[in-house]
C-alpha cells in the first residue's frame, strides 16, 4: 500500500516537477522563494495523495495548491516587508532586469503589475501555463463560465492599459470596445 | 478575436523561464533529494488536513527548506542573468560540465575541452552560462591537424576577441604538435566579446573513423590562428 502510494507520488512528481517549478519561478521574486513553493506544494501533495486526481488532472490540482502556497507566502512577505524594505532597496539591483530588458518589457511588466491581482492571475495562467478555460476553472476552483467572464474582463483591462501605455495589441478594436 | 491579437500575448514575453527549459530537472540531484525528503515524511498527517487552501501550514518543514535550498542552486542557474531576454544568456563567471570547463581568468574566459567527443550542445550550454554565444565543432582529422582551427566565423556583429590552441594537459610541457594526445584544446574568449564565435577545430580521429581534413584549394592549409576573427593569435 505504502509502496503503491510512493510509486504514484514519484510518477506525479516526475511528470509535473518542471511545470510546478516553472509556475513558481515565473511568479516569485527569487529562486529561493520559488524553491520553497515547489517544496511545499509537493509536500502537501504527498500528505494528501488521496485527494490528488488521476492523470493530467494532477497537474491542475498541483497548480491550485501552488497558487495557495504562493498566496500564503506573499502574505508572509507582506508582513515582513516593512522591516525588510530598507534592506531590499539596498540589494534590489541584484535582482533586476538590465536596462535593455526594461526598455523592451518594462512597460508590459508595469502594466501587468498595475492590474488587479485576479486579472494578473488569470492572464498569467493563460499566457505562461497555456491553460484552457476548463483547466483554469479547476485550478481556481470556480465554474468554467466564471473563468470565461473573468478572462474577458481581464483581457479588456490589460488591452486598455497597454493601449494607454502605448503598446498596441489590436484586441480592443476587434472586441468592439473603444478606448477610454 | 484570434490568438495573435489577444493582449496576454504581451504578457507571455515576461515569463522569466519556460517550462521547456526546465524539462529534465526532475531527475537532477536536487529534485531527487527533495523527493526523497518528502516521501520520508509520515504517510498521514497527525490530523486530517482541512480542505481550504489557506489553512495549509505557512512555513515549510525545516527538512523541506534544506531540500529546497538545493533546488535553489539548481534553479538559480536557469534564471540567473538577464533572464527576460529571449536568448537567456547567463552571467556566471565559471561553468563546468562533463564536456567542458570554463573559468574566468582576468579579462578572459578560458575554456578547456574535457571531452572532445561530447555532443557540441554541451559546449554551447557552457558558453551560454557565461554569457557568450560560442559554438565549437570538433571534427576528426589527420594527426597533423589536431587542435588546428579549420574554420572560424560568426555572424559578423559585435566585438570578438577569441583564440584556440592546444596546451599540455599535464604539468610537464609537451610539444602538442608532436603529441596532441597529451594536450587539451583551450578556447579563450575575452569577457568583452559581444559577437558570436563559430569554430571548427580538428580533433584526433577514432580508430577507423573517416577524417574530415579541410580541402586545401588555395594551396595554403588552414593553420592555427588563421581564422579572420580578430583573434589574439596563438
Amino acid at each position: 500500500m505504502d509502496d503503491e502510494r510512493t510509486a504514484r507520488f514519484e510518477a506525479i512528481y516526475a511528470a509535473t516537477f518542471s511545470r510546478i517549478l516553472g509556475f513558481a519561478l515565473r511568479r516569485c521574486d527569487g529562486p529561493e522563494d520559488a524553491a520553497d513553493v515547489v517544496a511545499e506544494t509537493f509536500a502537501i501533495a504527498w500528505r494528501r495523495m488521496d485527494a490528488v486526481p488521476p492523470g493530467d488532472q494532477a497537474r491542475l490540482w498541483l497548480y491550485g495548491v501552488a497558487r495557495n502556497v504562493l498566496a500564503n507566502h506573499r502574505r508572509q512577505v507582506a508582513r515582513r516587508h516593512d522591516l525588510s524594505a530598507a534592506l531590499a532597496a539596498e540589494v534590489a539591483h541584484l535582482y533586476q532586469p538590465s536596462a535593455e530588458e526594461s526598455a523592451e518589457l518594462g512597460t508590459v511588466g508595469e502594466v501587468l503589475r498595475g492590474l488587479p491581482d485576479d486579472d494578473r492571475e488569470i492572464l498569467s495562467l493563460v499566457a505562461w501555463e497555456g491553460l484552457e478555460h476548463g483547466e483554469i476553472a479547476k485550478v481556481l476552483g470556480c465554474s468554467r463560465n466564471a473563468v470565461r467572464i473573468r478572462l474577458h474582463r481581464a483581457r479588456r483591462r490589460l488591452a486598455r492599459e497597454l493601449a494607454t501605455a502605448g503598446v498596441q495589441t489590436g484586441w480592443l478594436a476587434m472586441s468592439g470596445r473603444g478606448t477610454r | 478575436m484570434n490568438d495573435s491579437t489577444r493582449p496576454e500575448r504581451q504578457v507571455a514575453g515576461l515569463a522569466r523561464v519556460r517550462d521547456e527549459e526546465l524539462a529534465g530537472l526532475e531527475s537532477g540531484a536536487a529534485a531527487r533529494a527533495l523527493l526523497a525528503s518528502i516521501v520520508a515524511e509520515p504517510d498521514r498527517p497527525a490530523r486530517p488536513a482541512p480542505i481550504p487552501a489557506h489553512r495549509w501550514p505557512a512555513r515549510p518543514a525545516r527538512r523541506l527548506v534544506l531540500a529546497a535550498a538545493a533546488l535553489v542552486v539548481m534553479t538559480v542557474a536557469v534564471v540567473a542573468g538577464p533572464s527576460l531576454l529571449p536568448d537567456r544568456m547567463g552571467n556566471a563567471t565559471s561553468y563546468a560540465n562533463s564536456a567542458i570547463e570554463i573559468r574566468q581568468e582576468g579579462d578572459w574566459f578560458v575554456a578547456r575541452i574535457k571531452d572532445p567527443l561530447a555532443d557540441r550542445s554541451r559546449y554551447v550550454e557552457a558558453f551560454r552560462a557565461v554569457g557568450k554565444d560560442v559554438e565549437i565543432e570538433l571534427v576528426p582529422v589527420s594527426p597533423r591537424l589536431v587542435g588546428v582551427r579549420i574554420q572560424a566565423g560568426g555572424n559578423g556583429s559585435g566585438q570578438v576577441r577569441a583564440s584556440s590552441e592546444l596546451v599540455s594537459s599535464g604539468p610537464t610541457p609537451v610539444d602538442c604538435a608532436v603529441t596532441p594526445a597529451n594536450c587539451t584544446l583551450v578556447i579563450r574568449i575575452s569577457t568583452d566579446t559581444t559577437g558570436t564565435v563559430r569554430y571548427r577545430v580538428g580533433r584526433a580521429a577514432l580508430p577507423g573513423e573517416p577524417t574530415q581534413d579541410p580541402v586545401v584549394s588555395s594551396g595554403v592549409p588552414a593553420l592555427p590562428g588563421g581564422g579572420g576573427d580578430g583573434g589574439t593569435g596563438n
